[in-house]
Order: C-alpha cells, then structure tokens, then sequence
C-alpha cells in the first residue's frame, strides 16, 4: 500500500533526514577520534623523543665537562713545569745584565735585555694559563680581608705614572678622600685594576685614561675608561672569552695573552661582583665593575 | 632478510651510526641520500621497504620527503620512519599526519631507531 501525502510520508522524510544527520555525526566523530589518536600517539612520541634527547644532552655536557677538567688538569702541571726552569734562566740573564757574572758588551747587553723581555712575556702568559686553569676549576682561593679600594686603585694607578709621561698620557682620578672598604682578596683586586689599566694603555694613543671608585648604598662602583680605539661592537659580547684579541697591533711591545679579561670576569664572578662594558670605535672604551662590599650578600 | 632500507641524512658521523647499527642487524641492502631531492629520487628508483629521514635537511625537511613518497607511492609502502636529533625540532604530530608509520630521537646507540625498524619490516 502506497501512502500519498498526509503525516506517513513527512515521517518517513523526518526518519530519512534524522538517519543522515546521525550518519554525519558519527562520521565527524570517527574524524574527531582518529584526530585525537594521531595527536595522542604524536604527544607521546613527542615526550619520547624530548625525553631521550635530554638525557643525550646531559651525558655530552658530562663528557664535555670532564674534557674540561682533563684540559685544566694538563695545563695546571704544564704550566708549573714550564715556570721552575724559566725561573733559573730569568735569574742567569738578569745576573749578567747586572755585571754579576763578568764584564758583557753593550750590544751583549742589548740582547740580553731582548731575552728578559721574552723571558718575562712567557712568564706573564704562563701565569695567566696556571689562574685560567684554577679560576675555571674552581680551584682559585681567595684570601677575603677588609681592603680599602680607593687606596688600592690608589695605588695600582700610580705605579701606571711613569708609563703615562712617556706616553704623553693623561691619567685621570676620581676617588673619594676617604677609605671604601670592601671585603675582598686584595692581590685579585689589584690584578683587575692592573689588567685594565694595562689593557687602556695598550690600545690608546692620544688622550686620557681615567679611573674612578665610588660609593653606592650595597657595592663600590668602579671603572677605567679610554680615549682610545675602542671595539667594535660585532666584537664586544667576545670580550670577555678567553683567548679573543681584538685590534691587534705590531707596534705595540708588550703583546697579550688573550687571557687578562676572560681572568677579570672570573674574578669579579668570584667576588659576587658585575661587570660590563661599553665601546664605540674610534671613541673609547669604558669597563666598570661593581663589588659588593660584603660578599655575603 | 632481504629488506632494502632508505637513508635520508645529511650528517655524516649520524649516517656512519646508523648504518652500522642496521648491518649489525642484518640490514645489509642500504641506500643512502643527503637531502630531499636525492632521497625522492632514490625512493623511486630504489623502492625501498622503508625510508629512515633526519628531520633537519640541506634542501627542506623529512616531513616533506614523508609527504611526497605518501603521494606517490600510497599509505601503505614503503614503511617511514622520521628521526630527529634536536629537541628544538620535536614534532611527532605532524610526522603522523604526513603519512610516518614511526618517529623517534636519534641516539648515540640508535636503540630506539632500530626498534622501530624491527617492528616495521
């Protein structure tokens, strides 16, 4: 029997159209499922993989961290065993230069003093391999006293003095008239004034080089500027690496290590202390470092 | 065995790894290709059983060879695997969805890598 209009057939079409809406639906649900299944296995996958590279990652950094320490070990002895003969043939030169072991010729003389220079150079950088070597092994103790930093900045500046004059160098000063005490290791403090003083000197040829120490509520504040080449500013987050040597010069005589800056941010790291620095080529370069006046802080 | 496995890796110290790891298991048929183009190329002269990408590639990435081997040579074969070695590169999900049967990190002793190889042919 065949119905024609009336309610049989709009439900027949309600039933029909009901069918495929669930049909739709479920075939969206079958996506959304399989969806799901994909982004659960890849989530997991995912946490696998990161998890594994991790633990990868930390036994290369061991590896790493261990050849460090093997590198540190070696240039730690090498550098002791290199330091006692050069000791002795420091003392034979100086003693000739000094007449004590007989009459020399002035042009004995001159190359004498050639052979002091070359001997103190290799000292410095030996010196410079045995602190980098315990600074990064950890092994570089600090004697911690009250100093005064302005008196010693005092100081480390004055024995710049002579260098100054035959330079034709202005040494400028700004320290306060009394005593900033800070507890610190006095022989590291003066290397830092001493390295970046030196480092001025090096790379300025005409105009001043000034250091100042002030007085802040928590730390001293210190810096020593230049008038001098500067760094340019694709080099300047190197500074403080080691063995990095920027702008250097033939007739510069005292050649460096590579080694004094990377030396002074260990130290000032050591202190609890900052430091930073600003440059413009051709302007000047300015190094301030700050030190808490008790490193317990 | 008889199963020919495809390597699409450019780094030469991860290759040397891998295919030493695979011929220890007796997976001696290896073909390798450095970059996308080639590891294309190879799939389609070579058809191999199943293609080992790095994700990180000269010319594109192991997503695209997944995606283009899929289209032309259908769901089902070859059997893909993406590996990765960086965890910046992580991404599983949309290994998945360009058609990879597996993906895993790359190990200095390839233990995951040839699991999955194992489970797959």
């Amino acid at each position: 029997m065949e119905i024609k209009d009336g309610p049989g057939e709009d439900l027949v079409k309600e039933i029909e159209s009901l069918k495929s809406k669930c049909e739709k639906a479920q075939a969206e649900l079958k996506a959304t499922k399989e969806e799901l299944e994909v982004q659960a296995w890849g989530l997991n996958k995912t946490n696998e993989a990161i998890k594994v590279l991790y633990k990868e990652l930390e036994n290369k950094n061991r590896e790493l961290k261990k050849l460090d320490d093997m590198k540190n070990e070696f240039i730690n002895t090498v550098s002791h065993e290199l330091r006692t003969p050069l000791t002795t043939i420091r003392e034979v030169i100086a003693q000739f230069l000094e007449g004590i072991l007989g009459e020399t010729t002035s042009e004995q003389k001159e190359f004498l003093r050639i052979c002091l220079e070359d001997v103190d150079r290799l000292k410095r950088l030996i010196d410079d391999l045995l602190d980098t070597s315990k600074l990064e092994s950890g092994k570089f103790s600090l004697v911690m006293e009250w100093v005064d930093i302005a008196g010693l900045a005092k100081g480390v500046i004055d024995s710049f003095s002579p260098r100054a004059r035959v330079r034709n160098l202005e040494i400028k000063k700004d320290l306060p008239g009394i005593k900033l005490m800070a507890y610190a290791d006095r022989d590291t403090i003066v290397r830092v004034f001493t390295n970046l003083i030196a480092n001025a000197f090096k790379f300025t040829d005409t105009g001043h080089i000034e250091i100042s120490v002030a007085d802040k509520p928590e730390y001293i504040e210190c810096f020593v500027s230049d008038t001098g080449k500067g760094i340019s500013e694709e080099d300047l987050p190197k500074v403080f690496t080691k063995f990095q040597q920027f702008g250097r010069r033939e007739d510069v005589k005292e050649k460096g290590t590579g080694l004094g800056l990377s030396i002074v941010k260990n130290i000032i790291d050591l202190h609890k202390g900052k430091i930073w620095v600003e440059s413009k080529l051709n302007t000047g370069t300015k190094f301030t470092f700050i030190l808490p006046k008790s490193s317990q802080g | 065995m008889g199963k020919k496995i495809l390597i699409v890796e450019d780094n030469d110290d991860d290759l040397f790894i891998i295919k030493r790891y695979l011929s220890g298991a007796g997976y001696n048929e290896v073909v390798v290709a450095r970059d996308v183009k080639e590891g294309l190329d190879k799939a389609e002269q070579e058809k191999p059983d199943l293609v080992i990408s790095d994700t990180l590639l000269p010319d594109g990435n192991g997503f695209e060879v997944c995606q283009r081997v899929r289209q032309k040579h259908g769901a089902e074969n070859p059997k893909i695997i993406i590996m990765t070695g960086s965890i910046d590169a992580v991404d599983a999900v949309k290994a998945r969805k360009m058609g990879a049967d597996d993906y895993c990190a790359k190990t200095s002793d390839c233990g995951i890598i040839m699991d999955a190889v194992k489970k797959l042919i």
